[in-house]
């Protein structure tokens, strides 16, 4: 994996796409290469908003989700992953909502938007054009995936969402 | 004592009364037109303005108190006997000397940017730029953004060490190149190390509420659990009451603090005679005080450098003050301005 990574990218990092969308190269890659059952994607470019720069925080998004865009069109055009693959999009943790501040969007204050959070949850035995709109804790991810994957997860502490399972 | 006296004491005494009643009442006046006018930058202006000629009278009152080792109450008196002093002998009105005061804010305003844009410029391009830079993952020039803003960082503390006793200076004499005499307020600082040093401690302590009013709005929902729901009204009357105290707050500090560092000059120029300007000069000899037997202060190089960079060291409290707060709720205009150093407004995002 990593001989054929320096062979196209070499050593210098000047070749390679840097920051997400590194991670992206590199999951896309993994997917192919390794064939991974379960793989976890820790985008981290938005928390570059705690330094000041708004642009910083939408700029991220977007390229997490163009970075989403090419995971998916490389799952599905991969005969053994269509089909057979869920994806769990979710944030670590929320952000402050918080309209004294010049750039609202902290999380380490303890604000109670900066727990609430999103998941988005779509591939093969999940419910499709459902919202459900009750909170849920994050860790009922864990207990999720892992029921959608056929396994019991015994140290997680949350339940399962049946709630998004066909 | 006889009926006569008696009514003559009783009326000097209601009339005094009535004196005490109006100058409190005349006070509070001021008090908060002052505070309405340093809600905005632009009035603000006006603020700096009345600031400095605050900082004139009491270096004349300094120097009086001086000469004739007397109250100030007492130097008071004898400016209104001064022809070319009698104004100094009321305190500064906002109505009175208004273009005084227009005129004065815009050159202490550039005298300002002259002295803090550099350092301020710096560390907000630093922060921008290092960030800016670690974003896009350019590696290779990491070192930029902390590389400016220690060069900054070292400005700052060297300017904001002269900045007390250049704009006392500047505020005495009205030249704004008298902030760049450079030489002229090394002396004049160490003329009077130690209370200067007290005075620096005491402006970077009292700068520490301000910053922490900055970062509390972070924790407003903490504070007050209301703004969860509150609607946009609501919310601009929590902002407006916050931005009320910190600059009221200010206000007072500065109050104190500049007047102080005026007595500081006074007493500067007044040991080191030929560092000072036209104006005192001026000042001096309408008073008839005669500084030529005026005994150099001794120079004790230990004391002067301990004096310097434990000054040093408070300014260095003061960045990492600056740092922690901009960390915790970061607003780009507080880089170039500190409402007690800079243009006495407090920044409000809403």
């Amino acid at each position: 994996f990593w001989d054929d990574w320096r062979r196209q990218y070499g050593d210098s990092g000047l070749k390679n796409p840097r920051g997400d969308r590194l991670l992206t190269e590199l999951a896309v890659r993994a997917i192919r290469q390794l064939r991974p059952r379960l793989m976890m994607i820790n985008y981290q470019d938005p928390d570059y908003v705690h330094w000041g720069n708004a642009s910083h925080y939408t700029r991220a998004i977007a390229v997490i989700d163009q970075g989403l865009q090419r995971l998916v069109e490389t799952v599905d055009s991969d005969p053994e992953y269509r089909d057979d693959t869920v994806f769990v999009i979710v944030p670590d943790c929320g952000r402050d909502a918080n309209p004294f501040m010049s750039v609202p969007y902290q999380h380490h204050f303890n604000s109670r938007s900066a727990h609430e959070i999103f998941a988005l949850v779509f591939g093969a035995g999940v419910v499709r054009n459902r919202i459900l709109d009750k909170p849920v804790d994050q860790t009922s991810l864990t207990s999720t995936i892992g029921a959608l994957m056929g396994f019991r997860v015994r140290a997680a502490e949350g339940r399962v969402l049946s709630e998004i399972i066909t | 004592m006889t009926p006569n006296a008696k009514s003559i004491a009783g009326a000097r005494s209601t009339s005094s009364l009535y004196g005490a009643i109006a100058h409190h009442v005349s006070m509070a006046a001021k008090l908060i037109i002052t505070t309405a006018l340093a809600l905005t930058p632009l009035t603000a202006l006006l603020v700096l303005g009345w600031i400095v000629r605050l900082m004139r009278r009491e270096t004349v009152i300094a120097c009086v108190r001086h000469a004739h080792s007397c109250s100030r109450a007492q130097a008071v008196d004898r400016l209104g006997a001064i022809d070319r002093l009698e104004v100094y002998s009321r305190f500064p009105g906002w109505w009175s000397g208004l273009w005084q005061t227009v005129l004065g804010g815009l050159r202490a305003f550039i005298v300002l940017v002259m002295l803090t844009l550099p350092f301020g410029a710096l560390l907000l391009l630093s922060w921008w730029a290092g960030w800016e830079n670690s974003f896009n993952k350019g590696y290779e020039q990491a070192w930029a953004g902390p590389a400016v803003a220690l060069v900054g960082i070292l400005l700052t503390v060297a300017i904001l060490s002269h900045l007390p006793m250049a704009m006392a200076r500047f505020a005495a004499e009205g030249s704004l190149w008298s902030v760049l005499e450079l030489r002229q307020v090394r002396r004049l600082i160490r003329a009077v190390r130690w209370r200067y040093l007290a005075l620096t401690i005491v402006t970077v302590l009292t700068t520490a509420p301000l910053f922490l009013a900055q970062i509390a709005p972070t924790f407003m929902e903490k504070i007050n659990p209301k703004v969860l729901t509150a609607d946009p009204e609501e919310l601009r009357a929590i902002a407006e009451r916050w931005h009320l105290m910190a600059t009221i707050y200010a206000l007072v500090v500065l109050f104190f603090l500049r007047r102080w560092a005026a007595r500081l000059y006074a007493r500067a120029v007044l040991a080191e005679p030929d560092a000072a300007g036209p104006f005192v000069r001026e000042t001096v000899s309408a008073i008839g005080l005669d500084t030529s037997d005026a005994e150099a202060p001794r120079r004790h190089w230990t004391g002067m450098v301990m004096a310097t960079l434990l000054g040093c060291v408070a300014w260095g409290g003061f960045i990492v003050m600056l740092y922690i707060a901009q960390f915790a709720n970061h607003a780009w205009w507080n880089w170039v301005n500190h409402p007690l150093i800079g243009l006495p407004w407090v920044f409000r995002p809403i």
